[in-house]
């Protein structure tokens, strides 16, 4: 196998993968950072709570 | 040219404005189908008259053009510069003779803030605007996203002399393709997909809340466009605090974080190189900064008992800190709710993740992740130099598709731009507070505005003072185009009265 040979190029079903793919990775992080937010909101409503005790 | 500019001079950048003119005079159709299409013959004639400016004006300004132009860095800055007025004029139009605005200088400061992707509007009973006009204001910012530049080279400018220059003048500087035609096709493009993807998700999320198939398709359409754009644009005076939906708005932070991205990254991801995303240094950037002014924002508002439940401080806090941090402006709450119940700490953070801003090369504002990743990665080589020993050498580099050299001159491009940016933000401040809004409220205000970000505390308003208007209706400008293209203008009007060229 030749080393460095260029990949080939997609047809119009693997760039409709790809493209899929691409957008999935995006939701992906979108989703990381809600769940980050979620966890944030848990721990800081509970301090905060804790804060108000009498 | 530090020399007085030559007649040619003037008729390449005003023919270089024209085409970029004839392209928004294109894009009039999409809000005059609409028109037609609901019978909203008053708006029709309306957009009319802008449509048919602003292909007057182009094909006239695009016929100055000289037989042997020979366009350099000057002239691509300076049209860039030039055109993004002469937008607003034309845009303005429709606004004006709908009789939603009260002056010139209101509708003028809607398609500023809608091209610039601010979000900040001066527009008087937006519930009842027609739905042409929502779209033709939704269409302007998502134009504006893209670069109203990026239009003109996708389909007048192509490969021409010149049309790199202009690309860089409109603060994008990522090159997908070796030829830039290709590159704003392929942003373009890239736009078109999550178009496709954004406004189908958004209609379903619609229909899940009990909207009408039309109504929901509309304004699944429009607040798309807003999201993608970071625009923050809303068909209803209340934002997206209208439509009570937990689901529209975590629809709505996939899309306008997706559209903070940059353009070189997402056409990474869509081209199979996934991995890019955890390496890319500007989403490393981004997580950061927001990870620790979330978290921020987050105490103080769990602290001071603003929002008592998870879910409420999830939906209020971390809703507006993520729509600041990509500059988006979607809002959820009305803009005095930020004076009255959020804490100066909260705030604080706020003014921080608007400043920050989303990716470079992308619909976003701000600073950008990439400069903040510049500096950071700067300071930990200039420690790192200083804890080595003399004889000792490291690679100074940095990631974001694909690996590039971290020179002095980088850093120093990074920072220039990053300290006008606070220089700006300031003036905006200053100009707030002389106008007699206190520090905290002129400080968020202005920070929206420099960062072209859309949150309101409740400074903009129909009822501002004329001259703050003004004020920020040149900083989203000078904002949008990261300044350098600004600063040609102003070199280029100040050589007009300098020697003339031997």
């Amino acid at each position: 196998m030749k080393s460095g040979s260029a990949r080939a190029a997609p047809g119009p079903g693997g760039r409709l993968r790809q493209a899929s793919s691409g957008i999935a990775t995006v939701l992906a992080y979108a989703a990381a950072l809600m769940a980050y937010g979620f966890a944030a909101c848990f721990l800081a409503g509970m301090a905060g709570w804790a804060g108000r005790l009498p | 040219m530090t020399a007085r500019p030559r007649l040619d001079d003037y008729r390449i950048i005003l023919a270089y404005s024209g085409r970029v003119a004839i392209g928004l005079g294109a894009v009039y159709a999409v809000p005059l189908a609409v028109a037609a299409l609901e019978g909203e013959w008053a708006a029709f004639v309306d957009l009319s008259i802008g449509c048919s400016a602003s292909l007057a004006l182009g094909a006239a300004l695009a016929s100055l053009m000289p037989r042997e132009a020979r366009p350099g860095w000057l002239h691509g800055m300076v049209a860039t510069a030039v055109s993004w007025l002469l937008e607003m004029f034309l845009a303005a139009i429709p606004y004006r003779l709908s009789g939603h605005y009260a002056s010139w200088l209101d509708s003028l400061f809607d398609a500023m803030s809608g091209f610039t992707t601010t979000g900040l509007t001066l527009v008087q009973d937006l519930d009842h605007l027609s739905r042409a006009l929502n779209t033709w204001r939704h269409v302007v910012t998502f134009v504006g996203g893209q670069g109203v530049v990026v239009l003109a080279l996708s389909f007048l400018v192509g490969g021409s002399r010149g049309g790199y220059e202009l690309y860089v003048g409109e603060a994008k500087d990522e090159r997908l393709f070796p030829r830039v035609a290709h590159t704003a096709k392929a942003i373009w493009k890239i736009s078109a997909v999550y178009l496709a993807v954004g406004v189908g998700a958004l209609w379903v999320a619609g229909l899940s809340i009990g909207l009408p198939a039309k109504e929901a398709f509309y304004h699944g359409a429009w607040v798309y466009m807003a999201a993608w754009s970071t625009g923050g644009f809303a068909p209803m005076s209340q934002n997206v605090g209208y439509y009570h939906s937990a689901v529209y708005e975590l629809v709505c932070v996939a899309f306008f974080l997706a559209g903070s991205l940059n353009f070189a990254l997402h056409h990474a991801l869509m081209t199979g190189n996934r991995r890019e995303l955890a390496r890319n240094a500007e989403v490393i950037s981004f997580t950061v900064t927001f990870a620790g002014l979330f978290t921020l924002a987050a105490w103080a508002l769990a602290g001071s008992g603003t929002y008592g439940g998870i879910a409420t401080l999830l939906r209020k806090g971390f809703y507006h800190v993520i729509s600041a941090h990509t500059t988006t402006g979607f809002m959820t709450v009305a803009a005095r709710q930020f004076a009255r119940e959020w804490t100066p700490l909260a705030l604080c953070a706020m003014i921080l993740a608007m400043m920050a801003g989303g990716s470079a090369c992308s619909t976003a504002g701000g600073v950008k992740g990439m400069r903040v990743a510049m500096l950071w990665l700067a300071i930990r080589n200039e420690v790192r130099a200083l804890l080595l020993p003399s004889h000792a050498s490291f690679r100074r580099r940095i990631h974001a598709s694909g690996d590039r050299d971290l020179g002095d001159g980088v850093v120093k491009g990074a920072a220039l731009v990053a300290l006008l940016y606070v220089a700006t933000w300031v003036l905006a401040t200053m100009a707030g507070v002389a106008a007699g809004y206190s520090p905290m409220d002129a400080a968020f205000e202005g920070a929206s505005v420099t960062g072209n970000v859309g949150l309101s505390i409740g400074v903009t308003a129909p009822g501002m003072p004329a001259a703050l208007k003004v004020v920020y209706l040149l900083v989203m400008w000078v904002g949008r185009l990261e300044f350098m293209a600004v600063l040609a203008l102003g070199r280029f009007v100040l050589s007009a009265f300098g020697r003339r060229r031997p």
